[in-house]
């Protein structure tokens, strides 16, 4: 739906919520609707249903009882019909009855649904609690008697499938903390032992409950500590994207889930014309860039100026918004906003960030353990049970290692992305575009603007304090002569479009390539650490080929771009000696460069005086600068970025330490990690239902086995861990088959971007990697779906009593 | 110092992080619970009520007709009741695989139809021959739209002359000129406003209202060369209202000032995160720059034209490959198929996991869902299954009753899963390339059903054979 100005200056905006239900108008329109026939049951209940029968009242029962189901239906009819009509909550924007037509009776329909279904659910509870006061229904009413029985045996159901999926979703906790919480839904059930005084009072229930629940916290808390610490002394790695993905998981804060930032910041409707609104959260991260601003000693005085003025009016209004803001008020305040406005995952331990899959099946394996110390429990009866049913074993497995597999197969597509992110750039690397600039693809640098910055020498790190000994761009001994040069690489990065070769008769396709002309190739290759394989060359600075009579310009590539050019002539990559088209003109392979991990894996490296790059308008001017520095770290990286960045005044530049620049281009990473963990959830339900079906079923086959294990000595508790094992060893074996299976797209190569949202973006050819956090999540993956699944076929056995078990 | 808060923190002392993240932790478990909650409170009763429905019809045929089918209904229909949690669970698995599947089906199909060619609506693009991004001088979209209207035979020129080209440049621009970021930066194409309803794939079929709006929001783009029309997502985003002026500051286009007011939205899930700009406007802003300014001469960046066929592409194909027409730069024509199709390259190895690796997983979960559930049920009830036989079923009855069970709730899971995907959902916001959504393609709507019914035959055919062969004497011997 478009909105614009009804008259060429104004109209109002269509609002988003549109089409789409409003939950909270909804709820209110409901139970306002529904509460009205209902207590007006309540008040006649006396004439339906007496507790002992006054004369003179049933001749009124049926008027009655008819009358108000008529108005019960015609609230739901009304309901269904406004819906209908006049669209969702709040009616604001009704919908269109015209052509074409089926779509519109289609969507009346489905609203319509909707109505219902909302009265529905908004009344279910007041609804239940009304009819279950019904106790005796006379003789002369037994068609209302039955359909209120339906109808309570409906609701049960509902109450029931609500009940199953809380259990569903407690059964991730660990079983120890589980079982001494139970007490808490059901204070009256023995767990722990075979039989528990009743509780008869509510204050003892209460107190019960309240117990349990503290205990159940302090044995989760425990085994979550213990895994922390023990996590914390193995050897990991840091970084990856199980990191990231908690991250982004745990990115909110405190203060956006008490007041979030759409409910408690709206927009001024008098907001002056050309004035934009900014959220508080706006105006404080506008505050912190204008300070930084404000301190770059290299900003010329009339920015200066500029940005002194623009950060008085931000201070400003901070402090009007003060006034009328809890959130500013909260985000400003030095105590509360140190725990409520930083996103969770800081104030939560670093190693389970980090490490989460690691922590969790430490916690899972640490209360599995302790519960089989603990006590005995009939495994060898369980195992021997998965033997006999093997079949139904082997088809619940199967479901997990298929999901598994998948899930391991697209971690390893995003691990490899990650991989580049983390494998490209060198600490002793400064990379240098024009300011203002978001990607090398959008940087200027004419050769005024850098001439100088090789010849920095840094003092001072980014607090300004000295350093031990200056950091200087570093200098090698290059060419025939070996004269120092500095290992400073002038480059000017392009993509260019290149027709595909096809067959007779397919239709014309194009590819994009991705260029970097060099000042100096030897010079780049030192400064990138690149190598090309046995047998190549770099290409001269002149840009010529003498032996072709420059026939071709001559060109290294990567390891991606030699596969993908490779097959336009039916080999698997290209080779020193090979030739290719490109932008008119036939270009020679003098190398292949050692890429593997590196995002120029799928780049052609050339000579910046090349014609095609000057007719690309790229050759008098570079895209990017990279230094090598004096001390191959990522301090002296930092430091030295921060100076040119902010120190350096004779040309406004952006400077960034290389690692970090390649780090930032995780945007489409954390897209398709996000899509992934999305689609393996979905996935996961297909497991989770597969082992649940089997497991009822295998349990329903063996009450009375069940019984025979109470008899024999067997607790409730043992006799629930031993059917959740029962579950989770069919979901560790069919998970470690996936494992196994994903493993298999360990070192594939596979083409994808990269970008880090700022518009640009790099195509690259990166490697899947199947490496131990890519198995670890997998695992961890099979075993969440495996309790999932078995906790709740596993409860019923265990709740059981041992008369009925064997009746 | 804080009390009690981590050390790199300011804090000493108790280290709370272990409670928050217990507490956090059980958080999401609750969140999680409440959606599946959701999923089912929405999807179930319909499942059931419709169920009851069909039953009900079944019935009243069955007791006037008497029809044999319409009794093997009503048996089936008993056994998908004898285990409201079995078949709850096999429906709700079954429809959120389903939905899943609509949703892969709708990038594919979306980008499949973007790059094929079609007949009815041929279009071209000119851009640079061999950059990216393309910039070519303005003065080629006169010179381009000469040829095309005068040089062409008049059989290949566009059918509707001039409304037929169109040319675009990209301007990108942030409310804030020391910050620029993704958040307070606009991406806009520039163009002919009268152009935006004719040419824009998604926008030139628009119907009734939204098509009213969009046509008014053109007429105010020509009255006014300052307006821009942007999307709803991107307004939302910059924390922007239709009616409000702006002044962006040039991305691409350095030292240039936009000063523009918002007059409308787009609909809906088209061109997601960008807006539309008048041409003119940055004609005369470039006007207004030196002739040394950077963008003078890369303004334009790309030029579409609308051709009646294929011949008149090749014709006009030459006619731009010709160097004496267009030599600094160079630049080339493609289908816009192909054009779009480049842009995807990056992503080909996604979609191919996508449809090759993905989807046949997700079917072959589906399969295993349903043959799981089928074949607990039909070990349970061999009983019955031996007891109809004596009654006098033949086996194969026996077969269609297991398969009409298995096929009747796949049937209302896909059902439901394309309807509440096409009608519920609408569109799919996601980023790939330069799409920002991908809209749910009514097709779904006979394939999600037909998915459903699929993966309930070929996982169930395995238990409905062993229940068709299941051996009377075998069972009561048993019992007995």
């Amino acid at each position: 739906m478009s909105a614009v100005l009804d008259s060429p200056t104004h109209l109002p905006e269509a609002p988003d919520t549109e089409r789409r239900p409003n939950a909270v108008y909804a709820f209110a329109q409901t139970v306002a609707g529904l509460l009205v026939p209902l207590l007006l049951l309540r008040l006649v209940r006396a004439v339906v249903s007496p507790r002992s029968e006054p004369s003179g009242v049933a001749f009124l029962r049926v008027p009655v009882i008819f009358g108000l189901a008529g108005f019960w239906l015609l609230v739901l009819t009304m309901n269904a019909s406004m819906f209908a009509f006049k669209g969702f909550p709040p009616f604001q924007n009704p919908p269109k009855f015209e052509s074409p037509m089926h779509l519109a009776i289609l969507g009346a329909a489905y609203r319509a649904m909707m109505g219902v279904i909302q009265t529905q659910v908004s009344v279910l509870f007041l609804d239940w609690l009304f009819f279950r006061s019904f106790t005796n229904i006379p003789e002369s009413l037994r068609p209302f008697g039955q359909a209120l029985k339906r109808r309570i045996i409906f609701e049960r159901s509902i109450y029931s499938f609500i009940g199953t999926l809380f259990v569903i979703g407690f059964s991730l906790l660990p079983l120890a903390s589980l079982l001494v919480a139970l007490p808490a839904v059901s204070p009256n059930e023995a767990v722990l032992s075979d039989t528990v005084r009743p509780a008869r009072t509510w204050a003892s229930r209460m107190r019960r409950r309240v117990l349990a629940m503290c205990a159940g916290l302090i044995v989760l808390v425990a085994l979550f500590a213990f895994s922390v610490s023990f996590v914390s002394a193995l050897p990991l790695p840091a970084g990856g994207q199980l990191g990231s993905l908690a991250k982004k998981a745990l990115g909110s804060t405190l203060l956006d889930m008490a007041m979030p930032e759409s409910f408690t910041e709206k927009q001024p409707k008098d907001l002056p014309d050309g004035e934009q609104w900014l959220t508080s959260r706006e105006l404080l991260e506008r505050r912190k860039t204008l300070e930084d601003t404000t301190k770059k000693p290299n900003l010329a005085p009339l920015d200066q100026q500029d940005a002194n003025a623009a950060l008085a009016e931000i201070e400003k209004e901070i402090e009007e918004r003060k006034a009328t803001s809890p959130r500013m008020q909260v985000m400003t305040d030095p105590l509360l906003s140190k725990w409520l406005a930083v996103p969770i995952w800081k104030l939560l331990p670093a190693t389970f960030i980090e490490h989460w899959p690691f922590v969790l099946l430490t916690m899972y394996g640490t209360d599995l353990v302790l519960l089989l110390l603990i006590g005995r429990v009939p495994l060898a009866y369980n195992f021997r049970y998965l033997w006999v049913r093997r079949r139904d074993t082997a088809l619940t497995a199967l479901a997990f290692t298929v999901v598994v597999a998948l899930v391991v197969v697209l971690l390893a597509f995003v691990n490899g992305m990650y991989k580049l992110n983390e494998g490209t750039g060198v600490p002793g690397n400064v990379m240098v575009l024009s300011d203002g600039s978001t990607d090398e693809l959008f940087s200027n640098l004419g050769y005024g603007d850098v001439s100088n910055v090789e010849r920095i020498v840094l003092t001072e790190d980014e607090k300004n304090i000295p350093l031990p000994r200056p950091i200087t761009v570093a200098k090698k001994p290059m060419g025939p002569e070996g004269k120092p040069e500095y290992l400073a690489s002038y480059e000017a990065y392009l993509v260019m479009n290149q027709p595909i070769p096809v067959k007779e008769g397919e239709k014309p396709r194009r590819r994009f390539l991705q260029v970097r002309a060099m000042k100096s190739g030897p010079i780049a290759s030192a400064v990138h650490n690149m190598d090309l394989y046995p047998g190549g060359q770099w290409f001269a600075d002149d840009g010529v080929h003498q032996e072709s009579g420059g026939k071709y310009i001559p060109c290294v590539i990567g390891e991606g771009a030699a596969g993908t050019l490779g097959g336009d002539v039916g080999k698997s990559r290209l080779e020193a000696g090979d030739t290719f088209s490109l932008g008119d003109k036939e270009w020679l392979v003098l190398g292949v460069m050692k890429t593997r991990g590196t995002t120029y894996g799928s780049e052609i490296w050339t000579s910046i005086n090349n014609v095609v790059v000057k007719a690309a308008g790229k050759g008098d001017k570079y895209t990017t600068l990279v230094m090598r520095l004096s001390e191959n770290t990522d301090a002296a990286g930092r430091a030295m970025a921060y100076h040119i960045q902010y120190r350096y005044d004779q040309a406004k530049l952006k400077a960034f330490a290389e690692p970090d620049y390649y780090k930032e281009l995780t945007k489409t990473n954390e897209t398709f990690l996000t899509w992934i963990v999305t689609l393996a959830l979905v996935m996961a339900v297909g497991g989770v239902f597969g082992v649940m079906n089997t497991m009822f079923a295998s349990i329903a086959a063996r009450i009375k086995e069940v019984g025979v294990l109470r008899i024999l000595g067997f607790k409730r508790w043992q006799i629930l861990i031993s059917f959740m094992l029962e579950s989770l060893a069919i979901a560790f074996v069919g998970g470690l088959v996936g494992c196994a299976l994903g493993y298999l797209a360990n070192g594939f190569e596979a083409s994808s971007t990269l970008s880090g949202g700022n518009g640009g973006g790099k195509s690259v050819a990166l490697t899947m990697s199947v490496d131990y956090q890519t198995v670890a999540a997998g695992m961890l993956f099979t075993l969440v779906m495996g309790r999932l699944g078995g906790l709740v076929p596993a409860l019923s056995a265990m709740r059981m009593e041992i008369l009925d078990l064997l009746r | 110092m804080i009390p009690g808060a981590p050390p790199e923190m300011g804090g000493g002392g108790l280290d709370p992080s272990l409670f928050l993240m217990s507490g956090y932790l059980l958080g999401m478990l609750g969140g999680m619970i409440l959606l599946a909650l959701g999923i089912g409170l929405v999807t179930l009763p319909i499942f059931f009520l419709t169920l009851f429905g069909i039953e009900q019809v079944a019935r009243v045929i069955a007791e006037t007709t008497g029809s044999f089918a319409a009794k093997l209904v009503l048996i089936m229909f008993r056994g998908l009741r004898r285990s409201p949690l079995r078949t709850s669970l096999t429906y709700l698995a079954l429809f959120v695989l389903t939905t899943v599947l609509v949703f892969l089906y709708t990038i594919l199909s979306f980008i499949g139809n973007v790059t094929t060619e079609k007949e009815s609506n041929f279009k071209a693009i000119v851009t640079h021959k061999t950059v990216i991004p393309s910039q070519m001088p303005p003065g080629y979209y006169k010179e381009f739209r000469r040829i095309v209207l005068e040089e062409l035979p008049p059989e290949s020129r566009p059918v509707n002359g001039d409304n037929d080209l169109m040319s675009w440049s990209f301007v990108g621009g942030s409310t804030d000129k020391i910050n620029r970021r993704p958040d307070n930066s606009m991406f806009m194409f520039c163009s002919e406003p009268g152009k935006i309803t004719t040419m824009m794939d998604g926008l030139d079929d628009l119907t009734g209202e939204e098509k009213e709006m969009l046509d008014k929001g053109v007429a105010a783009m020509k009255a006014n060369k300052q307006a821009i029309i942007v999307s709803q997502i991107r307004l939302k985003k910059m924390n922007l209202k239709v009616g409000q002026k702006i002044k962006l500051y040039g991305l691409n286009y350095p030292d240039m000032e936009f000063d523009l007011e918002i007059i409308g939205t787009l609909p809906d899930g088209k061109y997601d995160g960008v807006g539309f700009m008048n041409k003119d406007y940055l004609d005369d802003l470039l006007r207004q720059k030196p002739d040394d300014y950077s963008m003078k001469d890369k303004a334009l960046n790309l030029i579409w034209v609308r051709l009646p066929n294929k011949q008149a592409f090749e014709r006009l194909n030459a006619l731009v490959d010709d160097p004496k027409n267009f030599n600094k730069p160079p630049i080339k024509l493609e289908t816009a198929s192909s054009g779009i199709g480049s842009w995807l390259d990056a992503y080909k190895d996604i979609f191919f996991g996508m449809k090759y690796i993905m989807t046949p997983a997700m079917v072959a979960i589906m399969c295993l869902v349903i043959a799981n559930a089928i074949s607990i049920g039909v070990r349970e009830r061999r009983t019955e299954m031996a007891v109809l036989k004596v009654l006098g079923f033949q086996p194969r009855h026996v077969l269609v009753l297991v398969l009409g069970e298995a096929m009747l709730v796949g049937l209302m899971a896909g059902a439901m899963a394309a309807f509440l995907s096409w009608f519920g959902i609408g569109n799919l916001k996601l980023q790939i390339a330069f799409f920002g959504a991908f809209i749910v393609p009514w097709e779904a709507l006979v394939y999600g059903p037909v998915l459903g019914v699929a993966v309930s035959l070929l996982g169930s055919i395995g238990p409905a054979l062993s229940a068709k062969n299941v051996k009377v004497a075998e069972v009561f011997a048993r019992v007995a």
